[in-house]
């Protein structure tokens, strides 16, 4: 156990007790995804209908929203061409399903559907359609293993969307709160400010909303505001995540091939 | 011997499947151990055929599961196995409320070896002690009778 924690050599074993452990997590999911089947193969004509008009509206305004975000990335290129920064790439990511969640209650772990044969790798971020979720935090050959953002042991570095005060958000063990730690009583933090991911760290990309401040408190016999957040993401929620590949996070060297294949723009 | 172990291992099987299906919040806090209660069983109705290393192999399955360190529940199963075999012939003429009891120190013994394992390793020991137990006490007699009809019905 020692061993396993200091060295990596064990993950070998790990890996291969992953084949043996595989089946017990897709049975284990098979219940809830028998009842999403049942759901969708229940609902009426007319649900469907609606549902389908409201895709294609919002399909209208997405599409609208991205014309305009292609000429702006171009633009924000040029700017930053003129600033002599580097240029930023789009990521590319992977749609998996959340199979499982850690039975434990003391931690925020999910399961994922996709392993180390789709190409995740340890330490990738993990989006759903709101936000961050987390970061990969163990491979196996067909799952892998998620560390959310609101759990107590995981901490990520922040910026505030409105004027890029950065800070740190710690993970507190319950699922709709992040704490800010070591936030200066001055610093110029509000109630209902974004944050988004900083980038700092580089484990996490950069630019993505992680919460939105919901409480400050300032205790004068304290050295820092105690600044609580709630995760933009649906912690609790999500069924569908997205695994994020950025161009400057790195690959496995081995697996680069079958990655692409399998990569959506 | 193959026709015991062709009962015992789909046994484990919906043992790590229970272990990990997914539950409303409050109950998980009394999830029983699954696993820790089939090494029991088998230890106590079989001692011949299932033994310390069939317990250790189940225990470093459910590491890779629970994503623990690689060990943790081998080395606390093993031990728990240990224990039954000492007391498997005591246990055996014991009624199921005795039997409840003992499952209920057996796996909390578990549990403390999983705590001590992780406090000294990781630092932080993180596995709830009380409530499981007692939550593995209160389905230890219909998990006992599921598993003995099984074993009956297929004379493994």
């Amino acid at each position: 156990m020692f061993l396993d924690k200091h060295f990596d050599h064990f993950n070998a074993v790990r890996n291969a007790l992953g084949y043996f452990i595989a089946p017990v997590q897709w049975v284990s999911s098979a219940p809830s995804q028998l009842g999403n089947w049942a759901e969708e193969s229940a609902v009426s004509r007319a649900t469907l209908q609606q549902e389908n008009d409201r895709l294609r509206n919002e399909s209208l305004i997405l599409t609208q929203k991205v014309q305009q975000m292609v000429s702006l990335l171009a633009e924000n290129n040029r700017l930053r061409e003129l600033l002599n920064a580097s240029e930023q790439l789009d990521d590319s990511v992977l749609v998996a399903e959340l199979i499982g969640v850690d039975p434990d209650p003391y931690t925020h772990h999910i399961i994922i559907n996709k392993g180390q044969s789709s190409g995740v790798f340890v330490g990738q971020p993990i989006l759903d359609s709101q936000g961050l979720m987390g970061q990969v935090i163990e491979v196996l050959p067909y799952t892998s293993r998620v560390l959310l953002i609101a759990d107590s042991n995981h901490a990520i570095p922040v910026q505030v969307n409105r004027n890029g005060v950065r800070a740190i958000a710690v993970g507190s063990g319950k699922l709709d709160q992040l704490q800010l730690i070591y936030v200066p009583d001055t610093a110029d933090i509000k109630l209902g400010d974004q944050l988004v991911s900083s980038g700092l760290g580089s484990r996490y990309p950069k630019g993505y909303p992680v919460g939105e401040i919901v409480s400050i408190e300032h205790d004068p016999g304290e050295p820092f505001a105690f600044v609580i957040a709630k995760p933009a993401a649906h912690l609790d929620r999500s069924r569908h995540v997205l695994l994020v590949f950025s161009p400057n996070s790195r690959l496995p060297e081995a697996q680069v091939g079958d990655v692409n294949q399998e990569l959506k723009p | 011997m193959m026709r015991a172990y062709a009962v015992i291992l789909p046994t484990f099987f919906v043992a790590f499947v229970l272990a990990v299906i997914p539950l409303p919040s409050v109950l998980n806090y009394i999830r029983p151990e699954w696993v820790a209660m089939t090494v029991i069983f088998w230890l106590l109705t079989s001692p011949n055929k299932a033994g310390i290393f069939l317990a250790f192999a189940m225990g470093l399955l459910l590491d890779v599961l629970h994503g623990h360190l690689l060990g943790q529940n081998a080395l606390a199963l093993s031990v728990l196995a240990y224990l039954c075999m000492l007391l498997h012939s005591r246990m055996r003429l014991y009624n199921s409320l005795q039997q409840s009891l003992l499952v209920f120190v057996l796996v909390g013994l578990y549990l403390l070896m999983r705590f001590w394992t992780e406090s000294i390793i990781i630092g932080q020991g993180k596995s709830a002690l009380l409530w499981p137990s007692v939550g593995s006490a209160f389905l230890w007699a219909i998990w006992y009778n599921v598993l003995f009809g099984l074993r009956q019905y297929f004379r493994a």
